[in-house]
């Protein structure tokens, strides 16, 4: 049994994860990341990245190369309802990037800084002390090896054993989903620069409303990048296969047909099983900061998972300097992380939230919405954030107090 | 009668005896025992001449009569070895029985000698006499592997003399020996490793077939049997690494090179199947991490591939990926003729396995759908120019061009270290193996090593750098000792042994077996014994150490000064 001691550690090399490395590293913080994997290591679900990012990204040096490898710019939306209804409206431009390549540019990027790395390490359990997290039990090619640190940032997502250890990640198993993840070539009709979200309509054996598939153009005209999100609940009970409810949805919708009636598969559909949990107040606790899906992984599915998690790591790596330029690591010094994070990153969770509570997952308000949109003046060329707040505020009543761009799509 | 001389500054005498030592030259296997422990370097080593009587054997293409007594003259296996151990002595012991003798030759000056046994691309064979005169050079590194597995040792535990510590930063081949040589000296070392296992790239990059892991971990533990500390798991940064220098007397820093460049200037180089060199090693030489393979849509298994570069790394991963059921693999590299960096029995070895080493063409553009590779199109190279330092520059010619298909690829193009270490400072920060040069073999790590620590004693004693190098006078022998070439069969009587390349590419069993005892004592007859001591009597002052150190004996007696 070996132990380290260190500073800061990072449970997690993801996007969030070398996000506050880099930022811990640039501020001169002695920091170890850590990730079980051996890089670079692929993901089936995000890849993308929004404009509100690129500052953060050419900060670290790795936006050229990111950019040079992007599969497609987004900059207009197609959102199909289930009664095959459709509108188009613009979006903050964002990019979709295969995330072997680019996870590993901002990994690269914080040992770059100078942050250090180590692979192959999976942390197990949490070293507590009198109620004060300090360091990580783990695995290091299998052999057992402990890190200890004066402050844990605890970002190795909605998987993670330590989040749960803590209590702060709670499964919600409505919340479970499937992500799934396929290249085809040979669809017909995507309009370049345009995703397409599809709400496939209930269908045989009752399929619940969560049900959620993307296309989005990749690379060469004619190919592109299948998504598929279904909450546990709704597979089990519908007892088919994520093969054969992409059969049914190729076959039995209108624009399924429409774009798919000629397509390939270019790869195999791969996916995989994400715990979900509603976020929490507490993303502190003595010692530990947790950020990212860690703490929220609801919300990863709506494409907002790499930027909450990036800003988080951003804005725990300003704290945790802080309190190592003290030599402080009290809990209230670290619990300034929750007031900043909430600023950051609540308005755009929140108008997420909301916006997939009250209005996609409600059949009629979408309808409704769909045709108030096509109403508006100016048509197709609206915002598409610009517009949904301003049915939810308008039509629907609700309160919203956004005003951060973050995650504004 | 004794003489007694006294230093111009009066500072030292010494004490001439009566007798002097003589070398029965034709007994004498020079090992070097006597010349390195002689106080007053009255012993060289002496290269006997060729007999050129008729020119048939001696005549070489390409070299004068003066370049061929140069070549036989001027340098032995001995002045070639990077860690100074005379082939020849060993061989010599092994010859008359005295195999214990032998390897102890070997591990005194050597810290991993069952690793060198088998991987060390053996500078000693290149110059080997033997080779150019009469047949082929001895088989040196297998008879020293023989010996490794017949010879039954344990190496003496380190004395403890200075009080100084000193950390090492890594535990491969140059760290190691840097820990070795130190404690040699009495200091307390600990090194401190961030694998779990120590020996760096030896068990993360060489693969399996080439160097077993039992002689690894048997070389280490008796390096830590004998006392020196290896901490595993200890990752250190910038931070830890102030702290070794504040707490620790002096720091080396043997790091290595660890991370495999990549092809970074040609768009599209992330496919998942394009692996550096290192990762695809790590990957096959940790099996409890096969199913976490960087990519989980590759397979290797029943695959084409390329691999860019054409150095050992690359002949090693392209015969691995070979080994884990690839259907047909390319080497690609910039390199033509005489350029490219593999060893010669490498590519020989390679292309028995069915590997085909394509020369002179650059990666211009990978190709593929999606994230799976599909091929690489490459372009010529024209005008290849290396300089001193390494830097390479050429030329492209864009009208010669070539598609490869693949589903993997494997960078092989060199390493690079990590960037988080003081700078060396002269007084506690020392740099040795990769890390302070290019990436070099496993013999040439070991000799910087033992370099570094020299150099550490040097400083921390306040005293002159001892010379850390091997080189050393070598003499011509007189005349009438002579090496006749004709006299000599020309026939190599025991071929090196090698399994045969249909089986060896189904598993990662060891390539090469070991010599018999009647195969490593035919092999032993053919040691033409070019070189022996040679002694001063003007320098000897006949204290005998000499004949008291001989490992074989009755090579070195004592004789009145006179009869000399």
């Amino acid at each position: 049994m070996t132990t380290q001691k260190r500073t800061a550690l990072v449970v997690g090399a993801g996007p969030g994860g070398s996000t506050a490395a880099f930022y811990l590293a640039k501020q001169g913080v002695d920091v170890l990341f850590v990730d079980k994997e051996t890089w670079p290591r692929d993901k089936t679900c995000g890849g993308v990245y929004l404009t509100s990012l690129y500052p953060m990204l050419k900060e670290m040096g790795c936006f050229d190369a990111m950019y040079a490898q992007q599969a497609c710019n987004i900059n207009t939306m197609r959102l199909i309802n289930r009664k095959e209804d459709y509108i188009v409206l613009d979006v903050d431009p964002f990019m979709i990037a295969p995330r072997r390549f680019t996870d590993d540019q901002i990994r690269r990027a914080a040992i770059r800084e100078g942050a250090d790395f180590l692979e192959n390490y999976e942390a197990t359990s949490l070293i507590m002390r009198k109620g004060v997290v300090k360091g990580v039990h783990g695995l290091y090619h299998n052999e057992p090896m402990d890190i200890e640190a004066d402050v844990t940032i605890i970002a190795n997502g909605a998987h993670s054993e330590l989040s749960r250890q803590l209590g702060a990640f709670v499964d919600d198993p409505d919340l479970t989903m499937y992500c799934f993840r396929g290249y085809i070539d040979g669809v017909e009709g995507l309009v370049p620069g345009q995703a397409e979200e599809y709400y496939v309509p209930q269908g045989v054996n009752g399929w619940s409303p969560i049900c959620t598939t993307w296309l989005n153009p990749h690379y060469e005209p004619g190919q592109a990048v299948l998504g598929m999100t279904i909450t546990e609940k709704a597979l089990r009970e519908s007892g088919m296969t994520m093969m054969e409810f992409y059969e049914y949805w190729r076959d039995n919708t209108k624009f399924g047909r429409e774009r798919l009636h000629n397509a390939k598969m270019i790869d195999k559909l791969r996916g995989w099983r994400l715990p979900g949990s509603r976020k929490l107040a507490q993303s502190v606790y003595p010692g530990a900061i947790l950020i990212g899906d860690a703490i929220a992984a609801a919300e990863c599915a709506f494409e907002y998972g790499i930027p909450s998690a990036m800003v988080g790591g951003q804005i725990a790596a300003g704290i945790i300097a802080d309190c190592a330029a003290k030599d402080d690591f009290d809990f209230d010094m670290l619990n300034r992380y929750q007031a900043q994070a909430s600023a950051a990153l609540d308005p755009g969770l929140q108008f997420n939230g909301m916006f997939r509570d009250e209005l996609l997952n409600k059949e009629d308000v979408m309808n409704d919405f769909f045709d108030w949109v096509k109403k508006q003046p100016g048509y197709p060329h609206l915002s598409f954030s610009g517009e949904a707040m301003k049915y939810m505020h308008d039509v629907l009543g609700l309160e919203i107090g956004i005003t951060a761009n973050v995650g504004s799509q | 009668m004794s003489k007694i001389t006294i230093d111009h500054d009066g500072t030292s005498f010494t004490l001439q005896r009566e007798t002097v030592a003589r070398v029965d030259t034709k007994k004498c296997i020079n090992c070097g025992t006597c010349r390195e422990n002689c106080p007053v370097d009255a012993i060289t080593e002496a290269q006997r001449r060729i007999c050129r009587i008729c020119p048939s054997c001696t005549e070489q293409p390409g070299m004068t009569p003066q370049q061929m007594d140069d070549f036989c003259t001027k340098q032995s296996c001995t002045t070639a070895c990077p860690l100074g151990i005379s082939p020849q002595g060993y061989i010599g012991l092994a010859k008359c029985g005295k195999e214990e003798e032998a390897w102890k030759q070997i591990w005194k000056k050597n810290p991993l000698p069952s690793v060198c046994a088998r991987i060390c691309h053996h500078p000693c064979e290149q110059v080997c006499k033997r080779g150019a005169l009469v047949d082929e050079p001895m088989a040196i590194r297998d008879l020293k592997r023989y010996l490794s597995d017949t010879v039954k040792w344990e190496r003496p535990a380190y004395p403890r003399l200075h009080d100084e510590r000193v950390a090492v930063v890594g535990a491969g081949p140059a760290g190691l020996s840097a820990g070795h040589f130190l404690s040699t000296l009495g200091y307390d070392v600990t090194i401190f490793e961030p694998n779990m296992e120590p020996g760096g790239m030896l068990v993360r990059a060489i693969p399996e077939f080439r160097l077993d892991r039992d002689a690894v971990r048997r070389d280490i533990k008796k390096l830590q049997d004998a006392g020196l500390k290896i901490q595993c798991g200890a990752i250190l940064g910038k931070k830890q690494l102030k702290e070794l220098q504040d707490e620790y007397d002096a720091v080396i820093i043997a790091a290595g090179k660890p991370h495999g460049k990549e092809i970074t200037w040609v768009p599209k180089w992330n496919y998942d199947g394009v692996y550096t060199a290192i990762q695809f090693m790590d990957f096959a030489n940790n099996n409890q991490n096969t199913y976490r393979m960087p990519a989980q849509n590759f397979v290797v298994d029943d695959a084409e591939g390329v691999v860019i570069g054409g150095g050992s790394v690359a002949l090693d991963a392209a015969r691995t990926a070979v080994r884990l059921g690839a259907k047909k693999v390319t080497c690609v590299c910039l390199e033509e003729g005489d350029n490219v960096p593999a060893h010669a029995w490498e590519r020989k070895e390679a292309e028995e396995e069915g590997i085909t080493i394509i020369e002179g063409w650059s990666p211009k553009a990978y190709t593929g759908r999606v994230n799976t590779l599909e091929g690489i199109d490459f372009v010529k190279v024209t005008n290849f120019k290396k300089d001193e330092n390494g830097k390479i520059t050429f030329d492209t010619d864009a009208s010669q061009t070539m598609h490869m298909p693949c589903t993997f690829e494997i960078t092989a193009i060199g390493q690079y270290a990590d960037n988080i270490f003081p700078a060396e400072d002269g007084e506690t920060v020392f740099y040795a193996g990769d890390i302070a040069g290019g990436p070099s073999s496993v013999i040439d790590a070991l000799a910087s090593g033992r370099k570094a620590a020299f150099a550490v004693d040097a400083a921390l004693m306040g005293r002159k750098l001892r010379n850390a190098s091997t080189d050393h006078e070598i003499v011509q022998a007189p005349m009438e000792e002579k090496i006749y070439p004709c006299n000599r069969r020309k026939v190599r009587l025991t071929p090196r042994p090698m399994t045969d390349p249909a089986v060896r590419v189904l598993n990662f069993d060891d390539v090469e077996r070991t010599f018999t005892q009647k195969e490593a004592y035919n092999e032993e007859l053919r040691c033409l014994g070019c070189g022996y001591a040679l002694i001063d009597p003007e320098k000897c002052i006949g204290c005998g150490v000499c004949q008291t150190l001989c490992p074989k004996g009755d090579v070195i007696t004592m004789v009145k000064r006179e009869e000399a």
